[in-house]
């Protein structure tokens, strides 16, 4: 019986893969071993069969016959994205935020149009997505309404605000600011407003709802109209 | 056994033992730069997988199924899974052994599906024979496949891909997902058991 230690180094042998020390051991256990020589014998053999004459050729026409399947493939291997490609989502939200922030950047105030519903006489927040956030603040005077606008960015260059000069008159203007200009009826344009802000009080002719549009400039651009629309004047 | 096909040189230890792998023209940087363009959508360079590794990658299969028409429908099956599996492929790795693993997959799927319903086929006919030469060579070779058919599907495996696909311990134990130590036992054994059936059928060295 030939020990299963010398069986190992005899397949090593074969598979091309017994170092030096292995080698001069096996070269002596079948150099003492004639079964063991004739075993060895016999397992190279068959290896050099297995490696030669069995092996066949495959048919002429694989090639073709695989590039035709994959010509004809409804699936792409692309289909997955590749490791670089699976960023591509996250670089276009990172794109998308970049050109957002751009934006507000460029643009000191962005405003949205806020609806009588939003106003209720009571004091009401109205969101704008800007530096700029207007409120419409409640006043037990029905003949006066304020609109308090509260300021973030101190580089805001004026504050234009539009009315119908039949429904609203200027009453006046608290807050820190450069100058308070009236270029023509129904246009209040205030200079240099500075934060926290400032509280711009109508005086009511009539008491209908009213609009008032909100312009703000920027350093370098002018914001879209924001619009207010401030409701009914209670009766007394 | 016989040497009535092959002489196989006295053992002489060479001074530069052989490396396990032969040259299939394998090149890792190839395969993977094949990979990506496909993976780009230049299916065509699938093309150069294909000629490198069709050889290896039929004969796996053919050893393991022993059909030849069968062994080709699995081989084109093969590379169209790897195709179009391709993004799934680890790049890390090596890509004949992912490929010999999707073939071997398939050769043992194949295998035991038709284990359960029908007989094995007939052998394949080589092409290429003269008559007066290759009567004994094809006896041995007959001898030699009916043998390997014998083998369970576990040690035909290692066979196949020590002797069919060039892969080393390593390799084959990756494609096969199991111990590098098991795969040795396996081979080893399988090639005993090949060697005492080419004897019990007169083809012993001895004789």
């Amino acid at each position: 019986v030939i020990d299963s230690h010398t069986i190992e180094l005899m397949n090593l042998e074969i598979d091309g893969v017994l170092d030096a020390g292995g080698r001069e051991r096996l070269r002596a256990l079948l150099a003492a071993d004639p079964r063991a020589r004739e075993m060895f014998d016999d397992l190279r053999r068959l290896a050099h069969l297995l490696d030669t004459a069995i092996a066949v050729d495959p048919p002429a026409g694989l090639n073709a016959q695989v590039l035709a399947g994959v010509a004809g493939s409804k699936v792409v291997p692309f289909a997955a994205p590749l490791p670089g490609k699976r960023l591509l989502p996250l670089k276009i939200a990172a794109g998308v935020a970049a050109a957002l922030v751009l934006v507000f950047l460029v643009r000191p105030s962005v405003f949205r149009d806020i609806h009588v519903t939003d106003l209720s006489g009571t004091m009401r927040r109205i969101a704008a997505n800007g530096p700029v956030t207007a409120s419409v603040l409640p006043s037990s005077d029905s003949g006066r309404t304020s609109i308090r606008l509260e300021l973030a960015d101190p580089a805001l260059r004026s504050i234009e605000l539009e009315f119908d000069p039949r429904q609203l008159e200027m009453a006046g203007v608290s807050g820190k600011r450069a100058a308070v200009q009236a270029p023509r009826a129904g246009v209040v344009v205030i200079e240099g407003p500075q934060p926290p802000g400032l509280e711009v009080t109508f005086r009511r002719t009539v008491a209908s709802p009213a609009r008032v549009t909100i312009r703000v400039n920027g350093p370098e651009s002018r914001s879209p109209e924001m619009n207010v629309l401030l409701p009914s004047a209670p009766t007394k | 056994m016989s040497n009535r096909e092959e002489t196989a040189p006295e053992f002489v230890p060479a001074e530069d033992p052989p490396t396990f792998r032969r040259d299939y023209g394998t090149s890792d940087h190839a395969d993977l730069l094949c990979v990506q363009q496909c993976l780009e959508g230049r299916s065509d360079r699938f093309e150069e997988i294909v000629g490198r590794y069709q050889r290896p990658v039929f004969n796996v299969i053919y050893h393991m199924v022993h059909d030849y028409e069968d062994s080709r429908e699995i081989a084109q099956s093969v590379f169209l899974k790897a195709f179009s599996n391709l993004s799934r492929f680890d790049q890390a790795r090596r890509f004949f052994s992912w490929l010999c693993r999707i073939a071997m997959n398939e050769s043992i799927n194949f295998v035991n599906a038709r284990r359960a319903s029908e007989p094995i086929a007939g052998d394949y006919a080589s092409p290429a024979a003269s008559p007066e030469d290759e009567a004994q060579a094809a006896e041995i070779r007959a001898c030699l496949r009916r043998a390997m058919r014998k083998l369970t599907p576990e040690y035909r495996a290692v066979v196949a891909l020590r002797h069919f696909a060039n892969c080393s311990y390593r390799e084959a134990a990756e494609v096969l997902g199991i111990p590098e130590q098991t795969v040795k036992s396996r081979l080893f054994s399988a090639r005993q058991i090949l060697r005492d059936e080419l004897k019990a059928r007169g083809f012993g060295g001895s004789e």
